[in-house]
């Protein structure tokens, strides 16, 4: 008993005198060492973390989320009030929030006009295949990014020093962490748990997170790794698929722990005063609470229909398209693009390949459609027309001269693009020669090289070698360079092919000057199987030619096209949408609340002139429409300093049906039930002034954001401005000034008009608790709209006491949205004091970010 | 560690010494603000419980459906094993009862040998008297699991090879018997989930339920291999997997019937998320309608209503539905409303993988019950003729695979599982008056009746008498002290086998088929008696203590040493009876926790334990100290720290 006592009492002394070797405190350390460990989350609500941060376990007697709660609500600092930039949804938002830049990335599907090539920016099967194959060697939305020159944050630090995890936004593939997983059943636990987890199912996701979580672990225990990232997708998971309470608490609770063994990571490392943990997640979610789930409808079912356009589609393969079902044999990755083809079609029945719509609608609340210019789909339907020989010799007439005014309103449209494109294929080639060259001569010289050990410095070095995974280590910056380059080359074949197809239609069309040459021209040659063409506009989507009804003349013998062709209008179809099983009359009947079609700038200037009210200038106009009666219109002008500014101005009975194509409309006054819902909202802030003042002033984006985030759906405003800018062209046209030499501009040019051609022609969001989601039908959370649920999300940051950042707590209520991410990270790790940028970074890309840093994060 | 490294050791020690102090002086207050668990969502109480205590110490909790019209209709009742004491730490659940399964008797036995015999067997009601069988016992799952093992094995080597006849008989009869009993198993078990959510339901809320509620999930052989934590996450995956099934399948019926002009009902049952629908079509509709109006009878598997003539003559139960101005079909009417006829037309179960199970075809009673029995067949062929198993007719059994995806995928619902459960939940429902109306009710129950194929299941208009008559029974032998004798039994057994190792009871085993039953072992003695209920309590405490110890460190972040404290101070008092498996958890809490005297204590219950594992441990926490700071008694101790624990009694003074 004696010797016990000694030695607990030994234990004892020990412990009071804070002996622990563990515990030593860190050595002091410059800011300059700082190391960032971000955790991105997907769609984790803050009103989610709230609800249960505050809840004591009576079990535990701490929070539901003790971690949570210790790391940043009793220390560190989190913003209140932090927001997506743009859609909430995955792909876009962290596009924003991984480069601090406008978005580029416009949905997690984008189909290309000019070509109908797609992608799927969730499909990490289709990557890992791709680059199985050497197709690929970073995700399509890295590839965006990188042809606009727009750099990830974890760019900044050099291969040897950053690890990143598994996420939308990554450069390179973890085959080895794949492979672990795959063997993981049986190469974990006991012989027991082995048998027992085959037997009962292996949970793949559930080891695919203990896998991704050790090596991250592993990266934040070692004191040398000065950037780690980790991607912790079962939130967004669990409130999709299930949001019972039992689910939500469970997965908030299982990341809770995981942030908690990140911090012992971080203790264990020795680097606790140098390091900074931050939190940052894409987007919220509404979830209902437990027994209501939300209701969805199919659009391309609707979209099949005669009433709207009976179209061949394209979408996302998602298993549900057409109610196809996952798991199939016969079609392992649902990833696959989906095509539908009506069996009411009008005049493409035989020709189901012809796609003439697509549609992201892998966004729940909000879907984005793209349809063929209208000019494409009158001229294809007067081709068959003329080529079927059942017209009468007037009606023949008539409509041969229908055709040659189309071709020749947009021949010259055509045909410069037809040339622009020639010059820019050429570069292309040139340029897949050079990349041969290059490549051939990079394997020589990887040939001759050897491996050797990295020699560590001290410095932030990004792009320090030739692979844009930035190694340290030369010889393997050689031998990932080899593999970009053969990934180049494949892609620059691939382009010049699709590319080329398409400029041969451009070409063939504006070169047909007769109607006999029309005729005898080929379908194909004429009508690419997938080509979309020009982005449409509010005249167009007003009534969009489906069918040809008859060839009717105008008194002087042309063909009247208003009259001839049977039109959808599609500013009204999907808002009228009704469905009659409605599961509780709370939802209502009406699936689609609003939608936003892009007008004419100098039409809608001499139409607000009509109506009375008189505007210089703007850039770009939108028509935002709920029904006839409930419209908004969303101008933008450019002031003398740069800043966008925006006014919103309430209208009715939009219409572009008059002869001369003009819009009509009345101006209205604020009122509720308007698109937004900003008048109504009793939180809106309007600083004191009366609220029609201030809603029809124009504000730049901060304003907006400051006076209408607090509001159910106010964030539209800046989050479909996010939507549409083009903000990247700015980029594109910089580096194109920039370049010295001519194929570098031409090629410049060409990934410019690719990004332009992922432009959709209208926009469509969900009413509360519907979605046209595809994935999978969702029980409980969604995300896609502007509503401030789904938009509202958390941005957390804590740092040792030689970072510069704040100690906290600190609830910082001042609004932040995604773009204010990377530079305050930047701040953060010590990349850029002040927001200013070194020349080394700029070197690597970067550039000036647009949004803020969270100043009240640092210390003064 | 710097969990809160900015102030000076010395000074943390000296604020933790104070806060120890106070810790003695002041009640225990919550630090911040929050309540407790929140009460239940206020949901109509259709369950309701009714408590028994059992003399030898043990409590039944009756799950009633609450019925507006008759009785309370008993449903499902558990046993809890209390001992008689107060410490719940040592409470185990034990057995189950559910009331509408009734034993079968020989002649049903026998039938249910027969392959391919998909009829049910005359109305049977059990006796009345006779104590209803439990039907699962949580105490024996690994046990029997490894029996069935066992039995398997015995299938695969001797009653397989014995020629077709025995082994489609054998196969057919454990098929029959393990559906008939999981049916039940399985609708228990979604009453029982949907009580947990009552607010008096405290004893199927703690930690441990789920795993209890995973031995329901994952039935027979497979138990031999399961874990706590296994269990734990086959119970979760259980209610979360039947969640998204019914959020699935409930959006698939209402698109398909959106897009058929039908209108789809969703009943809720005893779970408050319904897990069946009722599909109705408009009397009007269909006058309007040509017959030869377009019909995609994917996923709701039943004819065309638009063609067939019955409907336009339709003298069956309609419903009266209502249509809101907005267009929308609701049940009551509201202003404006119109009211329209509604034929039912179909009944479907949500509950089941990928698409819904059509249960009930008003027009053809037929219908449903074909698809199920060439589901079994197709099932039954594999099984029992040729064998197709991965190990046995590899060809067919990929044959099958294919066949069901394929019919699936174009949304025909013959592979589902079968729908035993799905029918059981229904009859549940049925018989809670107040989810149909009067009138479907008996159509309903009509239609469950002729839609059995399983010889073993008792009629369904006798299930509520059954119930009853059963009910009536277990609380007679709740009185009669029969159910303590049970219960008395298993503890013997179990203490026997606590205080006598393997050799030792086969020994015993060996001397009790000897001395013909005279010789029995004793495993009764006040000593024993007391292991046993320590040895009970020991289990709760070292889960505890390995929860704790398992969450990262700093420990005292998540969890309050309060909260595990009486667990500690439990292992200190016995530490002899603790598994020496607790020892690295308990090295664990003193390297997690930064609470001096929580450390104290699990020092000193490692120093209590008897076992070698325990003083490695502490021969371990001993290297990993800084040994120039190791210095050897008490002088060092902070005042105030040595004061609070001299108070606890708990610092050793040094020699
Ligand atoms: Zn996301
Ligand atoms: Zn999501």
């Amino acid at each position: 008993m004696i010797r016990v006592r000694w030695v607990v009492s030994s234990f004892v002394a020990v412990l009071l005198l804070g002996g622990w070797v563990a515990r030593a405190a860190p050595l002091p350390d410059s800011a300059a060492n700082t190391r960032l460990i971000v955790v991105k989350v997907d769609g984790l609500p803050q009103a989610a973390v709230d609800a249960y941060v505050n809840r004591i376990d009576p079990r535990t007697g701490r929070s539901v989320l003790p971690w949570i709660r210790h790391l940043y609500y009793e220390s560190g600092v989190r913003t209140e009030n932090f927001y997506s930039r743009g859609i909430s949804l995955s792909e876009p938002s962290w596009a924003i929030i991984d480069t601090g830049q406008h978005s580029l990335v416009k949905g997690n599907f984008e189909a290309d006009r000019n070509t109908g090539d797609t992608v799927d920016h969730l499909s990490f099967v289709g990557f890992y295949l791709d680059s199985a194959k050497s197709q690929r060697v970073f995700p399509p939305a890295v590839e965006a990014l990188d042809a606009c020159r727009t750099p990830l944050t974890s760019d900044a630090w050099q291969f040897e020093d950053r690890e990143t995890g598994i996420q939308l936004l990554r450069r390179g593939t973890l085959w080895f962490e794949l492979f672990k997983v795959g063997i993981a059943p049986a190469s974990r636990g006991t012989i027991g748990q082995r048998v027992g987890d085959i037997l009962i199912g292996v949970n793949e996701t559930e080891i695919w997170a203990k896998v991704s979580e050790e090596r991250f672990v592993e990266a934040v225990r070692d004191p040398a790794v000065r950037y780690a990232d980790f991607y912790w997708p079962f939130i967004d998971e669990a409130l999709h698929d299930d949001n019972s309470e039992a689910s939500l608490r469970g997965a908030l609770s299982n990341f809770d722990r995981m942030l908690g063994r990140i911090q012992q990571a971080i203790a264990e490392s020795g680097t606790a005063g140098r390091t900074v943990l931050a939190v940052v997640s894409d987007h919220g979610s509404t979830y209902d609470v437990e027994g209501k789930y939300s209701q969805g409808i199919n659009l391309i079912g609707y979209l099949e229909r005669p009433e709207f356009g009976a179209h061949h589609s394209m979408s996302r393969g998602g298993p549900l398209a057409n109610y196809e079902l996952e798991g199939s044999a016969l079609k392992p990755f649902a990833s696959a693009i989906a095509l539908t083809a009506s069996r009411h079609s009008f005049y493409l029945a035989d020709r189901p390949g012809q796609i003439t719509c697509a549609m992201d609608y892998d966004g729940n609340e909000r879907a984005q459609l793209y349809l063929r210019d209208p000019d494409l789909a009158r001229l294809q339907m007067l081709w068959r027309a003329l080529r079927a020989g059942k017209l009468d010799a007037r009606s023949y007439e008539v409509a041969g001269r229908g055709a040659m005014a189309i071709l020749d309103r947009r021949r010259a449209g055509w045909s410069a693009e037809a040339f622009e494109l020639g010059e820019e294929l050429v570069a292309l080639a040139r340029r897949g020669s050079a990349l041969r060259r290059e490549l051939a001569a990079l394997e020589a010289e990887t040939k001759r090289a050897r491996p050797r050990s990295s020699e560590s410095s001290a410095g932030i070095a990004p792009f320090a070698g030739r692979s844009a995974l930035n190694h340290r280590d030369p010889y393997r910056d050689l031998v990932d360079r080899g593999r970009e380059l053969a990934v180049e080359v494949f892609r620059t074949d691939k382009l010049r092919n699709e590319y080329g197809a398409f400029r041969n239609s451009l070409a063939t069309r504006s070169k047909v000057v007769s109607v006999e040459a029309f005729v005898a021209a080929d379908e194909t040659a004429l009508f690419g199987f997938r080509e979309f063409g020009r982005t449409l506009d509010a005249r167009d989507l007003a009534a969009y030619p489906v069918r040809l009804r008859d060839i009717v003349a105008t008194d002087a013998g042309a063909l009247d096209e208003r009259a001839s062709f049977v039109t959808v209008n599609y500013l009204e179809a999907f808002t009228g949408i009704r469905i009659r099983n409605s599961a509780s009359a709370e939802r209502g009947t009406a699936p689609v609340s609003w939608i936003v079609a892009e007008m004419d700038a100098a039409a809608t200037v001499a139409a607000l002139g009509a109506a009375g009210r008189h505007v210089q200038t703007i850039d770009r106009a939108f028509l935002v429409s709920a029904d006839r009666d409930r419209q908004l219109l969303m101008l933008y002008r450019t002031a003398d300093d740069g800043r966008q500014l925006v006014t919103l101005a309430p209208i009715s009975r939009f219409s572009a049906d008059s002869p001369t194509g003009a819009y009509e409309f009345d101006l209205a006054a604020w009122r509720s039930g308007l698109p937004f819902g900003l008048f109504e909202d009793e939180s809106l802030k309007t600083g004191g002034q009366d609220r029609s003042a201030w809603l029809s002033a124009e504000h730049d984006l901060i304003s907006w954001r400051d006076g209408v985030h607090r509001t159910a759906e106010g964030l539209a405003v800046v989050g479909f401005t996010e939507v549409a800018t083009t903000a990247y062209r700015q980029r594109f046209d910089e580096l194109i000034a920039r370049a010295t030499q001519a194929d570098d501009k031409l090629l410049l040019r060409f990934e410019r008009r690719r990004r332009d051609a992922v432009a959709t022609d209208l926009f469509l969001h969900a009413a509360p608790h519907w979605n046209f989601d595809l994935k999978d039908f969702n029980a409980g959370g969604n995300h896609g709209g502007f509503g401030r649920s789904s938009m509202h999300t958390v941005f957390w940051i804590r740092g040792g006491a030689q970072t510069r950042i704040q100690a906290g707590p600190l609830a910082v209520q001042a609004p932040y949205d995604g773009l204010d991410v990377a530079p305050t990270l930047m701040e953060a790790g010590g990349l850029t004091t002040g927001g200013a940028l070194t020349d080394e970074l700029k070197r690597g890309g970067f550039r000036s970010f647009p949004g803020a840093i969270v100043k009240e994060a640092f210390r003064p | 560690m710097h969990y809160c490294n900015v102030l000076p050791k010395r000074a943390t020690l000296r604020l933790v010494a104070l806060l120890l102090a106070l810790a003695f002086v002041f009640p225990a207050a919550p630090v911040f603000g929050g309540e407790s668990e929140p009460a239940a969502a206020t949901v109509p109480q259709r369950l309701v419980a009714e408590r028994t205590a059992l003399a030898s110490g043990a409590e039944i909790v009756t799950i009633f459906g609450r019925s507006s019209s008759g009785p309370d209709s008993p449903i499902v009742a558990m046993l809890t094993d209390t001992l008689g004491d107060e410490d719940p730490a040592n409470d185990q659940l034990r057995y189950v009862w559910v009331f509408t399964y009734c034993p079968p008797s020989l002649k049903q036995r026998v039938l249910a040998c027969i392959p391919f015999y998909y009829a049910r067997t005359s109305a049977r009601i059990p006796k009345a008297g006779a104590t209803p069988p439990i039907v699962h016992d949580f105490s024996r799952y690994r046990s029997s699991a490894w029996k069935s093992l066992a039995f398997y094995g015995a299938q695969l080597a001797v009653l397989d090879p014995a020629g077709l006849l025995v082994r489609a008989g054998t196969r057919t009869y454990l098929r029959n018997e393990s559906d008939y009993r999981g049916a039940h198993l399985e609708n228990a078990l979604s009453v029982i989930q949907a009580f947990r959510k009552n607010p008096d339901a405290r004893e199927f809320r703690g930690p441990g339920v789920d795993a209890s509620l995973g031995q329901l999930v994952k039935r027979g052989k497979v138990g031999a291999f399961l874990g706590k934590d296994q269990l734990t996450a086959a119970a979760r995956k259980h209610f979360s997997k039947s969640r998204k099934n019914v959020a699935r399948n409930w959006e698939l019926l209402r698109q398909r019937s959106e897009e058929e002009g039908l209108f789809f009902e969703p009943i809720a049952s005893t779970s408050e998320s319904a897990a069946h629908a009722i599909v109705w079509v408009s009397a009007d509709e269909i006058e309007r309608s040509p017959r030869k109006r377009e019909f995609n009878s994917r996923f709701l598997n039943i004819s065309s209503p638009w063609s067939d003539e019955r409907l336009r003559q339709w003298e069956g139960y309609t419903r009266r539905f209502y249509i809101e101005p907005s267009g929308r079909y609701s049940a009551v009417p509201s202003d404006g409303s119109t009211s329209v006829e509604m034929i039912p037309l179909g009944i479907y179960g949500l509950d089941f993988p990928r698409i819904p199970a059509l249960l009930v075809d008003f027009r053809s009673f037929f219908n449903p019950k074909s698809r199920e029995i060439s589901g079994r067949a197709l099932d039954d062929v594999g099984r029992y003729l040729l064998d197709a198993t991965p190990f046995g007719d590899a060809k067919f059994f990929v044959l099958k695979r294919f066949w069901g995806i394929f019919s699936r995928r174009k949304g025909i619902d013959i592979s589902q599982p079968t729908r035993a459960t799905a029918y059981a939940q229904l009859a549940t429902m049925v018989s809670l008056a107040e989810a149909l109306d009067p009138e479907l009710n008996s159509i309903v129950n009509n239609a469950l009746r002729r839609l059995r194929t399983n010889p073993m299941q008792s009629r369904w208009d006798s299930e509520a008498e059954a119930a009853r008559t059963q009910y009536d029974a277990l609380m007679a032998a709740a009185k009669s002290g029969e159910l303590d004798k049970r219960l008395e039994r298993d503890r013997a057994a179990e203490r026997v086998r606590l205080e006598h190792g393997l050799l030792g009871r086969t020994l015993r085993r060996v001397a009790t088929i000897g001395s013909f039953g005279l010789y029995r072992p004793k495993a009764d003695s006040p000593d024993s008696l007391e292991r046993y209920a320590l040895t009970r309590s020991m289990r709760t405490h070292v889960s505890l203590l390995e929860e704790v110890a398992a969450t990262p460190h700093p420990i005292d972040v998540a969890w309050a040493p309060e909260k595990y404290r009486e667990s500690l101070d439990f292992v200190l008092a016995h530490g002899e009876l603790a598994p020496p498996d607790l020892a690295p958890v308990l090295a664990s809490i003193v390297r997690g926790s930064d609470d001096v005297e929580t450390q104290v204590i699990a020092l000193e219950c490692l120093a209590r334990m008897k076992d070698g594992a325990a003083h490695d441990q502490l021969a371990q926490l001993g290297s990993s100290l800084d040994s120039s700071i190791a210095v050897p008694g008490s002088s060092s101790i902070a005042p105030g720290v040595r004061a609070a624990q001299d108070k606890a009694g708990r610092v050793p003074v040094a020699p």
